[in-house]
Parts: structure tokens; sequence; C-alpha cells
């Protein structure tokens, strides 16, 4: 809150919003209103349309009294007395046809409320994301243009490697911020581009990366021999301490994870599993999946790599997954437990898999620099998704992430030099600055998600902690 | 228990208290529409907001009920005195 000076009494002005924070989805955003919306709508156009239907048979009412209003040319004395009450009958019949809380009055009502909500709803929806929408509807188009038709694709890959060769020129020379954003733009046309080789012209796919990355692992996994994953404690890697409370408690214990270095220092390559004994006996667990740890693809002794990304994005079962699954059998994560799973990178991918393919009851999931647009990580239990503006990884997905009701996404845009260096703004430290921000946010989305948290691990108990190194070990 | 919070079988009544019964039938429905939406599973953190627009169309529509509650001792008093005028049942 600032004074502005101002002449005659001081007037208070609210500062601009100091938050870096951009939040999209969860129950705060566009879907669930819209949910909402419609039901509003469909319930007053329902009521309007019953009292539509009431406003008729009181019609035939009054028909009938008017009828028996009618006086004969000598009328009788009780004649005239059922004239008489016929006719009170019909003043009293009045009110509920054209009265002010009369059925007419009262469906007009109904259905002027129910187009000023179908009204915010189409305001809603198209104030949410529509140049986003248009582009890539225009992107499409272009791309279908060169896959659909024949030697198209390589006619489309010379612009493509043009556009790349720039980018990454003029970041190198002009110091600007990392073009993570616009990966996602390339990487739409280059999915598209495999889905076409060899399958012949093709429309494009507005989520062309599972597809994508399908026909590379199967492509990968026929030069691999089978494998035997394995998940080892670590001795000595345990720790024990208070639950996590909030999304920083989720991010920080990345760093003091895995294997150790030569200088004493953690790679965080492992998986830690986190028991919580909550005051009332029941147990609850965290789970923290770090991201890909080698570059190789299937050859590496470390699952974590480049194969099972592609496995992960195209929906399908990872070595990495199954290393972590191994990890939450050994340190004893019961299938009722409630589980939330933090996830950075490829651990985010691993962590909407395990959620929405079962085995253990997850409440809830952080992702942290995912890649969470596409349709095969779309979230089955309430989930935060945090990102950085520029995100080198995130980005790798070709698409937005989806605005539901259990996606909320949150964006923060770093400072300039921060920007510049994708390995910042992909690193879990950084990261762990932005949860600290998430943690104050007051955003109902965030809140929500938070309530979430609170109910799957409780506020107080005790947090015993185990680490794991997973492995892929050759087989005899 | 007010009619408006039962469910409304069709009309054993003829001539114009049957009409009435249709109304009572309509208005329940509007009443159904209203109270399920209410009940229902909401989403948004805005949900308060509409499920308090469609209380406060509940709440008229009510009123509305009431007030044929009024009417029907009307038309049954206008359907007793023209039987007793004219001797027959209507």
């Amino acid at each position: 809150m600032t004074l502005a000076p101002s002449r005659g009494p001081l007037v208070l002005a609210a500062p601009a919003d100091p938050s870096p924070l951009r939040i999209f989805g969860g129950r705060g955003g566009t879907v669930a209103r819209l949910e909402d919306l419609d039901r509003s709508a469909q319930a007053l156009d329902g009521a309007a349309r019953a009292l539509d239907a009431a406003f008729a048979a009181l019609t035939r009412v009054q028909a009938k009294l008017d009828e028996w209003s009618a006086a004969p040319l000598d009328p009788t004395p009780e004649q005239i007395a059922s004239i008489t009450t016929a006719r009170a009958a019909r003043g009293a019949v009045e009110p509920l046809r054209h009265g002010p809380w009369g059925t007419r009055a009262l469906a007009g009502e109904l259905r002027d409320a129910a187009a000023k909500v179908r009204s915010a709803r189409q305001g809603y929806e198209s104030a949410e994301g529509l140049a986003s929408r248009a582009f890539r509807g225009v992107l499409s188009y272009l791309v279908t243009g060169f896959t659909a038709t024949p030697l198209g694709t390589v006619v489309l890959s010379k612009p493509l490697v043009l556009s790349l060769a720039t980018e990454a020129a003029v970041w190198k020379l002009g110091g600007g911020p990392y073009p993570g954003d616009r990966t996602e733009k390339y990487l739409f046309v280059l999915a598209n581009m495999i889905r076409s080789i060899g399958s012949g012209p093709r429309l494009a796919s507005g989520d062309p990366v599972p597809e994508a990355a399908g026909r590379l692992a199967r492509t990968i996994r026929l030069a691999q021999p089978p494998r035997k994953i394995e998940a080892l404690e670590v001795p000595g890697g345990g720790s024990t301490g208070e639950p996590p409370r909030g999304v920083r408690d989720l991010v920080r214990p990345f760093k003091d994870a895995g294997t150790l270095n030569p200088d004493g220092s953690f790679r965080g390559d492992g998986v830690i599993v986190t028991k919580i004994s909550r005051p009332d006996g029941s147990t609850a667990w965290s789970v923290t999946i770090p991201g890909t740890q080698r570059a190789g693809a299937g050859w590496e002794d470390h699952p974590f790599d480049n194969l099972s990304n592609l496995e992960l994005e195209a929906g399908m079962l990872s070595d990495s997954e199954k290393a972590v699954r191994l990890a939450m059998e050994k340190a004893g994560v019961g299938a009722e437990d409630p589980v939330v799973l933090t996830g950075h990178s490829q651990g985010g991918l691993i962590a909407q898999r395990i959620a929405a393919t079962g085995g253990f009851s997850v409440a809830a999931v952080l992702t942290i620099g995912s890649p969470t647009g596409t349709s095969t990580m779309r979230s089955t239990v309430p989930t935060l998704h945090v990102e950085h503006v520029g995100e080198p990884v995130s980005s790798l997905d070709a698409n937005p992430n989806r605005d539901d009701k259990l996606s909320t996404t949150v964006v923060r845009e770093l400072d300039e030099e921060s920007s510049r260096d994708p390995r910042v703004i992909h690193d879990t430290a950084t990261y762990e600055e932005t949860a600290a921000a998430i943690d104050a946010s007051e955003d109902p989305s965030v809140r929500s998600w938070l309530d979430e948290l609170e109910g799957a691990l409780g506020s107080d108990g005790e947090a015993e902690s185990r680490v794991f190194s997973v492995h892929r070990l050759a087989t005899l | 228990m007010s009619w408006t919070q039962t469910c409304s079988p069709e009309s054993s009544r003829s001539g114009i208290l049957g009409e009435l019964d249709a109304v009572r039938a309509q208005v329940s429905e509007a009443v159904l529409a209203l109270r399920g939406a209410l009940v229902a599973e909401w989403s948004s953190v805005a949900a308060a907001e509409y499920q308090a627009l469609v209380a406060r169309h509940l709440e008229a529509v009510l009123r509305l009920a009431r007030t044929v509650d009024v009417a029907e001792g009307s038309v049954r008093g206008a359907q007793l005195t023209r039987e007793q005028a004219t001797g027959l049942p209507w």
C-alpha cells in the first residue's frame, strides 16, 4: 500500500500486483468456472420451462372461471353468489399469471438470468487463450500443408533447421532470455514431421508428441536387450524431521538425495520416500522423484534417461517408472495409504503416470519443470504444475498445460539474468525460490491444492525419509 | 411439509382443480430443477456466487408456490358455490 500525494486528503492507492506468478487452471480456472456456469444456466432454464407450463395451466383455469362469471339475463340470488365467487377466484388467480411474482414474470426473470449466465460463459471462454488457440490453429493448417504432401516433410525440414539455427545464434550473440517458450512451436512442427515419416501424407495432429515419442521409443527398444530394474536403499541416506507443509517443503529435498559425489555432496539422482506417521496412527507418504540423470537412451545404468522420457510422453511403461514403483514398494507404501508425489522434470512425468495408472492411492501430484501438456499426461488427481518462463524442458510437450479442475499451473517469470541460462531456469534450486512464492500466494487454485496436500499428509506428525538409488542392470 | 418438497403424482382430480394440480406439478418441477442445482457438486471457487443466484430464484418460486395455495382456496370456493347454484358438480 502506498500513499499517493493529492490535493485535499491523502488517498490510499493500492500497489501494482507484485506477484511474478501467472496461475491458470484448477478450481479457480476456466473449465471449473464454465462447468458451474453451465449448471446454473441449465437449472434456470429448466425452471423457466416449468413455469411456462404452469402459466398455460393457469390460463385454462381462468378461462373456466371466466365462463362461470358470465351472468344470465335474470340471475337468481344463488347464481349471483356463484358469479361473485367466480370473479373473486379469477382475481385471486390473476397474480399467479401476470403479477410481479407470477409465473410469467418469474419465467422471464429465470430466462434472463440464464441468458446472462450464458453470456458470461461465452465471454469467459473467449477471453481465455483465444489468441493462443488461433495461433495453434494456423500452425496446424500450415504444417498439414507439408505433412499431407509427398516429400512435404523433407521440404519442411529446411526452414525448421534454419529457424532453429537462427534462434540459437540470436540467443548466443544477443544474450537475451532463453527462447524456451518458442521451443513448444518448433517441437509441434518436428513431432508432426516424425509422425508423417514413413506413414505417408497425414493431417497435422494437435497433440503430436505422444505418437512421435512412441515411434522413437519403440525403435530404440528394438535395439536394447532386456534389463532388470532395481531400487536399493542408500545406507545413511535417511533422515527424520517434520512432514512437508507446503510446496517449498516438497521441493527442498531434491538437493539432498541420491548417491554421493566424491566431494561428499549428493548427486540428487535418487528417489526419496518419506513416511509420515500421523498422531492418529495413520500413515501417509511423500515421494520425491528426480529428473533425467543420463543423456543416453536405454543403454545407461540409470533408468532416468531419454528412452524413459520418450516412453513416458508416449504413455508407455518406462524403466524409470518401474524403478520408482519398486522404491515405493520396498519402503512399504501401502496400497491404501495416501501418497503425494513430487517430480522434477522427468520425475513429474513419472508422478503423473503413477497417479493415472494406479497401484497406489495418490492424493496429489506436484510437477516441477515437466512437459505435462500432452494427452498422456492428463491429471487424474489434484495436480500443481510449476514452470518458469522460457523453461527448456516443460515446453517439450509442444502443448500448453490443460486448464481443468484437477490441473493448476503456476508460471513464474525469472529475473533478467536467470532467464538467460536454461540450466538456471530448470534448476531445482531456482524452483525452490518459486515454491516459496507459491506458498505465499492467495490464489484460490493454489490454496485449493495446498488444502489437498494438508488433507493427504496432515499438518503434524513425524516424517522419516529413506533414499533409494535406482539401477538398470544387465540380465544374464 | 410443503407440496413443493414432495413428488407430484398424476392428478386424480378433474376439471378446474385438476388444472390447479397441473400448476402445482409444474411449480414443483421448477423447484426441483433449482434445488437439484443447489445440491449438485459445484467445482469452481466461484461456486458460491452461482449457488446464490440459483438460491435467490428458488426463493422466488417458493413464494409463488405459497400464492398457489391461497388461490386454490378461492377457486375451491367458486366451484362449491357454482355447484350449489346449478345443482351440478363441475
